[in-house]
């Protein structure tokens, strides 16, 4: 059951991203290049890079595009020639001549440079086109003859492809089947060991936070559920004032609250080597993770151990003499524990959406830090491999929880 | 004594909610009033709180007055915060009515419908696309021929399945079932995440930030409305109108979902408190809103570029917190004073 919808959520992912991702080229040339102005270099170098990261390809084992493209339009790997080639396909669908017109402006921009020929490639309307090309009796001659044969029947006829394994879908999905991610478009490291080394740095914080607010919850909730009255209001009012404050502005106040205290607590000093050193730096971004995380888990926790609690062999336990103690261990806890592992399953993924902005706030390189770079950057190959990851987490924990409910309750069927 | 004291609080409650939406409603007037500008004064730069009404919160990073732009940011934090909501209760209404209400049985297709259902909707969606490339009077054109000619197209096929039995086979649409897996993939990644991942694909605008906050946070209010539903299609009226001959869009939109959108109606407020959270998270990141617009999150960011300049997070985080406290109480007053008259 899981495994259909986790290829249609990964296609989503593919579609999503990778639909929309346009290499920025300013970002991949190296220092050398980045000051070289010759055109037709760059143009080589725009090329090569398409056909390395397989963007000529089709992107899906079929396609449907206008029959007025023609078939290799993925091919042309300057992206102005792209446009302008599609403006004037699309506009009476005459692709011979459109296709002669951009091999001759090509021809015109080796044989001398000129600005205004140089902006032609970029537009889209015809109008525009004809006036920057007032002065060249040879394309304004070859842009009449494309205008003369109006084809405009090819716009609106489909074409259908079909295309072999080569194609980027398949491909995407091959690399990432192997874990490979390809490499950042920003800094050009790989991007599994990026998001690898993002999620260690997170998991070595949240996977103790989690266990440290499931206990707490299980203890706050029987101290609720037991008491009635004053304790009862402070305890549920302090934590109602919590679930209202937003968990960035809870790490700022915290932060700034330890700084003034004199722990001189710095966001700048992650990364040092001593344990207890790494301790005292993950103390704060665990407290607030702790204190965010707090209210909605007791809340749960607390539904399930009354509900238990008002159960009529709870009153059988009494009456035969257990100490209060005992009836909570062997009886309520026991009884209240299911929904509670599934929610503790639950909450182990959620814990990366807490721990994404307290990342920010206190600056550690991990998961939520990682995203936000990214999508700063607008690096989206980064921003889909962690969709992916958190997908095959959410996968695997969901599993997990089946296997811990059925080691809870045996008579549970799959 | 503790009546009393709920009293006080629902009230204040109320009195700042008011105060808000009044400077939502005129932010330049108050400013005006006030003396204040949203200026930037670079010369300023950050300062503390002082005795005046301009630095009474201190000033930002580049020297604009935190009191101005508190003021001034009231208006899109909760303008992004209420518009989402609205936008996410509508969706998730109307998905979680068709779920609930159709389940995965009732709702009956024939063979022949659906064949063309597949083939036509593709077409349809091929042309849209393509119309998106040309000039926009031949798009509209292209469109509205495509819409006539495939209701043309269904019109006279579907007169000509009716003669043939096999094509009028029933078959039932789940759809309940693909709808609560959807549900499912968005619920797998946590919502920050879904929302960097759409703001990393949308240009930053407070459309498309009221668009990805509203379109990632309807599956609540599907799912409330789904159990509520699930609860109404078996009653006695449903029935009635059913066996009375009433089509089914006017029993799900004149009866079934009017009964059922109370607890929706009345968990808007505590929706939209989150709503304001996540936005102004967002801004404090950075991320959805284009530079030049102010929000209460936007202010907090200024305190990543000098974590000494401790008035910017402050002041501004205490009135989001308070907004969301607000929300919650006065929530809690309608769902208490709904609850009390339907039932």
């Amino acid at each position: 059951m899981i495994i259909p919808f986790a290829l249609l959520g990964i296609m989503l992912v593919f579609v999503v991203f990778e639909s929309s991702w346009r290499p920025d080229q300013s970002r991949l040339r190296n220092s050398q290049e980045l000051y070289n102005t010759d055109p037709l270099l760059l143009q080589e170098i725009e090329c090569q890079q398409r056909r390395e990261l397989h963007l000529d390809w089709p992107v899906f084992y079929f396609s449907i595009t206008p029959y007025a493209l023609p078939a290799n339009f993925r091919e042309i790997c300057s992206a102005q020639d792209r446009q302008l080639l599609k403006a004037l396909c699309l506009h009476n669908g005459n692709t011979e001549g459109a296709l002669s017109f951009l091999n001759s402006l090509k021809k015109a921009k080796s044989r001398e440079y000129s600005a205004q020929l140089e902006m032609t490639a970029g537009m889209t309307e015809i109008e525009d086109i004809e006036k920057s090309i007032a002065g060249h009796n040879e394309l304004r001659s070859v842009l009449e003859s494309y205008k003369a044969s109006d084809k405009s029947y090819r716009i609106y006829i489909p074409r259908i492809g079909f295309s072999s394994s080569k194609n980027q879908f398949h491909d995407w999905l091959i690399d990432i089947s192997r874990f490979d991610f390809g490499k950042s478009t920003f800094d050009n490291q790989d991007i599994a060991t990026k998001v690898n080394r993002a999620f260690s740095n997170t998991v070595v914080y949240t996977l103790p936070c989690v266990f440290i607010v499931f206990i707490l919850a299980i203890y706050l909730g029987r101290y609720l559920s037991a008491n009635t009255g004053l304790p009862n209001s402070i305890v549920s009012n302090f934590l109602y004032f919590l679930d209202a404050i937003p968990p960035f502005w809870l790490a700022i106040v915290l932060m700034l609250g330890a700084a003034s205290a004199g722990f001189g607590y710095s966001s700048l000093s992650f990364g040092s080597t001593s344990y207890w050193e790494m301790v005292y730096q993950y103390s704060l971004p665990m407290l607030t993770l702790v204190l965010t995380l707090l209210p909605y888990v007791t809340k749960q926790v607390q539904a399930s151990i009354e509900k238990t609690l008002a159960q009529p062999f709870i009153k059988t336990a009494r009456t035969k003499g257990l100490a209060e103690s005992e009836v909570f261990r062997r009886h309520v806890l026991r009884n209240a524990s299911l929904p509670v592992v599934t929610l503790l399953f639950d909450y182990l993924a959620y814990a990366f959406a807490g721990a994404f902005v307290i990342e920010l706030v206190f600056s550690i390189p991990g998961i939520g830090q990682l995203m936000a770079d990214a999508v700063l950057t607008n690096d989206i190959q980064v921003i889909s491999a962690v969709i992916l990851y958190l997908i095959f987490i959410k996968m695997a924990l969901m599993l997990l929880s089946d296997v811990a409910k059925y080691f809870l309750n045996p008579s549970i069927k799959f | 004594m503790k009546e009393k004291v709920k009293n006080i609080l629902d009230y204040s409650a109320i009195t700042y909610l008011g105060i808000v939406f009044i400077l939502c409603l005129f932010p330049h007037f108050i400013l005006g009033l006030l003396g204040l500008d949203i200026d930037v004064h670079l010369k300023a730069g950050s300062q503390s709180p002082a005795w005046n009404v301009a630095e009474v919160f201190g000033r930002d990073n580049l020297g604009r007055s935190i009191l101005a732009m508190m003021i001034n940011g009231a208006k899109f934090s909760l303008a992004i915060s209420i518009f989402s909501a609205t936008l996410a209760t509508v969706i998730g209404v109307f998905l979680g009515a068709f779920s609930g209400f159709f389940g995965d049985n009732a709702l009956k297709v024939t063979l022949g419908n659906s064949l063309l259902l597949i083939l036509l909707v593709p077409i349809n969606f091929y042309y849209i696309g393509l119309a998106t490339n040309l000039d926009p009077l031949e798009g509209v054109l292209l469109v509205s021929g495509c819409l006539l000619l495939s209701l043309l197209v269904w019109w006279l096929i579907d007169a000509a399945f009716r003669k043939l039995s096999i094509f009028q086979r029933k078959m039932s649409v789940p759809v309940d079932f693909v709808q609560m897996k959807f549900v499912e993939i968005l619920y797998a990644i946590p919502t920050y995440f879904v929302l960097l991942a759409l703001a990393g694909i949308f240009k930053p605008s407070v459309q498309s930030l009221v668009v990805i906050i509203g379109i990632t946070s309807w599956p609540m209010t599907a799912l409330l409305l789904r159990t509520e539903m699930l609860k109404i299609r078996e009653m006695d009226f449903v029935h009635a109108l059913k066996l009375a001959g009433v089509p089914w869009y006017r029993i799900l939109f004149r009866h079934a979902i009017p009964n059922a959108i109370s607890p929706v109606v009345v968990d808007f407020l505590f929706f939209a408190s989150g709503l304001l959270v996540i936005e102004s998270t967002l801004s404090f990141i950075g991320i959805g809103l284009p530079g030049e617009i102010i929000s209460w999150g936007k202010i907090l960011a200024s305190f990543k570029h000098n974590s000494a300049s401790w008035w910017t997070a402050l002041f501004p985080g205490i009135i989001i917190f308070l907004t969301v406290l607000s929300f919650h109480r006065v929530g809690r007053m309608v769902k208490i004073k709904y609850s009390f008259t339907s039932h």
